[in-house]
C-alpha cells in the first residue's frame, strides 16, 4: 500500500504538488495587498493610590494598581453608558442616539486595547483606520475613565457626608430633647436642689441630687450618652469630609497622564493577516494535494507491478521505460521502437518490389 | 531508393536517434563513416533475452505478441525479441510480421516504403516472400503491414492468411507476429489462433487489470506463454526505495 501510495505520489508529483504551491502563491500577494492598515495612538497613564488616604478601597489587594485599573476599565468598557460617554468625546458623537451608535460603540470597544507595563503603568492603545479617530478614542477613553472615577468618588463622598450629617442632626435633636426633659424635671423639682431654706435632702446629707433621685439620674445619664453620640457623629463627619477632600486630591495624583496620546502619522500594516492567509492557503493546498493523492490512488486500477498480474497469469518480464537519451517523452515510444529497429537496421530485400 | 547499408545509415534521421556517428571498421579493415550499431538502450537485450527464455521461445515456432488495447508496446516488444533472438542465434532466421492493419508502424520505423506488404500479398494472392524486408542482421527480416491500410475486413481471417503463415514457417525459424489489440480488433484472436504461442504485453500504469483479465479470457490459455509488463519501472526514487526497503 505504501509502495503504491509513493508510486502514485511520484508519478503524479507535479499534479499533486500543484495546489500546495499554487494556492499560497496566489493567496500571498492578494493577502499582502489587501492587508488592512491602521493607525495606532497610545497613552501611558500612571496609576497609584496615595498612601495618605484612610478610606477603605475596593481594590483587590493581590493585584497591582495598574491591574486594578484595567479590571475597572474592562468592566466599564462593557457598558453602553461609558461607551456613549467616550463616543461623545470623539468624531463619532454624531452617531450617538442614532441607529449607528451600536456600530460606533463596537468600534470603540474593539479598537481599544489595555495593557499593563509594570505595576503602575497602564497603557491604553487605540487602533482604527483613521489617525484622528485613534487619537480621539484613546483620549476619550482615558478622560472618560478619569472623569467617571472622579464623579464616582464625589458621589460616594456626598453620600457619605450626607449620611453623617443626617445622623448628626438626628443625634443633636435627640440630645436637645433629652436636655429639655432634664431641664423640665429640674424645674419641676426645685426641692431636690435646695432652693428652700432647709436645703434638699441630698444636700443635707452631703450628696448630689442625682444620688437621691433615680429619675434625675436616668435623665442625666441619657443626656450624657446622647452628648457623646453627637460628639462621635461630629468626629465622623469631619473625618468623612477630610477623607473625601483627600480622595479627590489623590485622584488627581493617582491618575497621571504620563504619555499623552499623539495623532499617529504612519499607518501600520496588519502583518498577522498578511501571514495568516498564505498559511491558510498552504494548509488548504496541502489538503487538496492529499485529497488528490487519495483520489488518484483510489482511481488507479491499472497494472503497475508484477504483483498486480501474478494472480491471473505468468509474468515473463518487466521492461522499464526504454527511452533513448535525448529523446525525452515526446519521442517516446516511437524513438525507442525505432532505436530497437535500428539495432537490426533495415535493408530492402534484393527481391523487393520497390 | 536505398541501395546500400551506408545509404540506409545515412538515410535514418540521426537527429532523432542520438547514436554516435563513429568510424565503423569495414571487413577489409578500412574505417569508414557510419553509425555504430549497438544497443543504444543498455541492458535492453538482456531484458528481451530473459523474456524469450522464460517464454520458451527461440525454437522453430510462430509467436504472437498481443495486448488488450492500443499503445501498450507490442511492436517494441516484437522488435526487441526478434532482434535479440536473431543476434543470439545467427543460424536461425527470424521474421517480424506486422498484422495491425489499422495502425502500421514498422515501415515508418525502419524508414522503408510500406508497399508491398502483407495486405497486398493477401489481396493479390502473392507470396509473402516478395514483401520481406531484410535488415542489417542477416537472419532478421520483417514484413510490414503494407497498404493502403484501412478497412480490410476479415482479411486476416481468410485462408490466405493461414497459407501465408505456413509460408513464413517454411522460410523462417522464428516468426513473431505483431497482432492488433485483442479488445479492439477481432482479428487479433484469429491471428493468435494461427500462432504456436502468445506473449501478452501490458503497459504498466495504463492498462487496467480488469481489461488485462478480460483480454486474457478471450485468448486460448494453452497458447499464452505469459505477460510482459512494459514500462514497469518505478517512479519512486532509488534512494527512497532503498531507505524504505521497497
Amino acid at each position: 500500500m505504501i509502495e503504491r501510495l509513493l508510486e502514485t505520489l511520484f508519478r503524479h508529483k507535479l499534479l499533486i504538488l500543484l495546489p500546495s504551491v499554487l494556492i499560497p502563491l496566489i493567496v500571498a500577494p492578494i493577502a499582502l495587498l489587501s492587508a488592512p492598515s491602521y493607525y495606532e495612538s497610545i497613552a501611558g497613564i500612571w496609576v497609584e493610590r496615595p498612601t495618605y488616604l484612610t478610606y477603605r478601597s475596593d481594590d483587590n489587594t493581590f493585584l497591582t494598581p495598574a491591574q486594578n485599573q484595567i479590571a475597572r476599565l474592562n468592566e466599564v468598557m462593557k457598558t453602553r453608558a461609558f461607551l456613549s460617554d467616550v463616543a461623545k468625546r470623539t468624531s463619532l458623537s454624531s452617531l450617538v442616539g442614532t441607529r449607528g451608535e451600536d456600530r460606533a460603540y463596537e468600534l470603540i470597544a474593539k479598537s481599544t486595547l489595555m495593557a499593563t507595563s509594570g505595576s503602575h503603568l497602564l497603557v491604553l492603545t487605540a487602533r482604527t483606520p483613521s489617525a484622528n479617530l485613534s487619537f480621539e478614542i484613546v483620549t476619550g477613553v482615558s478622560e472618560a475613565f478619569k472623569d467617571r472615577a472622579m464623579s464616582d468618588r464625589i458621589e460616594q463622598a456626598e453620600l457619605g457626608i450626607s449620611f453623617y450629617e443626617s445622623r448628626l442632626k438626628s443625634a443633636e435633636e435627640t440630645l436637645a430633647k433629652s436636655n429639655e426633659a432634664l431641664r423640665r424635671y429640674v424645674a419641676s423639682n426645685q426641692r431636690l436642689f435646695g432652693n428652700d431654706s432647709g436645703g434638699g435632702a441630698a444636700s443635707r446629707i452631703g450628696l448630689p441630687a442625682a444620688a437621691t433621685d433615680p429619675q434625675l439620674s436616668q435623665l442625666m445619664r441619657q443626656a450624657d450618652l446622647e452628648q457623646r453620640d453627637v460628639e462621635s457623629m461630629r468626629t465622623s463627619l469631619e473625618r468623612a469630609r477630610l477623607d473625601v477632600s483627600a480622595a479627590l486630591e489623590g485622584q488627581e495624583l493617582g491618575f497621571q497622564m504620563l504619555d499623552r496620546p499623539q495623532v499617529p502619522t504612519n499607518a501600520i500594516i496588519e502583518r498577522r493577516r498578511s501571514l495568516m492567509f498564505p498559511a491558510a492557503g498552504a494548509l488548504v493546498g496541502l489538503m487538496l494535494s492529499a485529497t488528490l493523492l487519495v483520489l488518484l490512488l483510489a482511481s488507479d486500477r491499472s497494472a503497475r507491478s508484477e504483483a498486480d498480474l501474478l494472480a491471473t497469469t505468468r509474468v515473463l518480464g518487466v521492461i522499464p521505460q526504454l527511452r533513448v537519451q535525448g529523446e525525452g517523452r515526446r519521442g517516446y515510444p516511437h524513438g525507442t521502437r525505432r532505436a530497437i529497429g535500428f539495432v537490426a537496421g533495415a535493408l530492402p530485400s534484393p527481391s523487393g518490389a520497390q | 531508393m536505398i541501395e546500400s547499408r551506408e545509404r540506409i545509415a545515412d538515410a535514418i534521421p540521426v537527429d532523432t536517434l542520438p547514436f554516435q556517428r563513429l568510424p565503423v571498421p569495414d571487413t577489409d579493415g578500412h574505417a569508414r563513416g557510419g553509425l555504430q550499431r549497438d544497443w543504444v538502450l543498455p541492458g535492453a537485450d538482456e531484458l528481451f533475452r530473459a523474456i524469450y527464455t522464460r517464454a520458451g521461445a527461440g525454437g522453430s515456432e510462430v509467436l504472437a505478441v498481443c495486448s488488450a488495447i492500443e499503445g501498450e508496446g507490442r511492436t517494441t516488444v516484437s522488435l526487441g525479441l526478434a532482434s535479440t533472438i536473431a543476434q543470439d542465434f545467427p543460424e536461425r532466421r527470424v521474421l517480424v510480421v506486422e498484422t495491425d492493419l489499422h495502425r502500421p508502424t514498422l515501415a515508418v520505423d525502419f524508414d522503408v516504403a510500406p508497399n508491398p506488404g502483407l495486405v497486398e500479398c493477401l489481396l493479390e494472392g502473392q507470396s509473402v516472400q516478395v514483401a520481406y524486408r531484410s535488415t542489417f542482421l542477416d537472419n532478421l527480416d520483417f514484413l510490414p503491414a503494407g497498404g493502403p491500410t484501412g478497412d480490410h475486413r476479415r482479411l486476416l481471417a481468410s485462408s490466405r492468411m493461414a497459407a501465408a503463415i505456413d509460408i513464413m514457417r517454411q522460410t523462417h525459424d522464428v516468426v513473431i507476429i505483431d497482432t492488433p489489440a485483442v479488445l479492439t480488433s477481432s482479428d487479433a484472436l484469429v491471428v493468435t489462433d494461427l500462432a504456436d504461442g502468445v506473449i501478452f504485453v501490458v503497459r504498466a500504469g495504463v492498462t487496467p487489470v480488469a481489461l488485462v483479465n478480460k483480454a486474457l479470457e478471450q485468448l486460448d490459455d494453452d497458447r499464452v506463454r505469459g505477460v510482459v509488463l512494459n514500462g514497469g519501472d518505478s517512479a519512486i526514487p532509488g534512494w527512497l526505495r532503498r531507505a524504505a526497503g521497497l
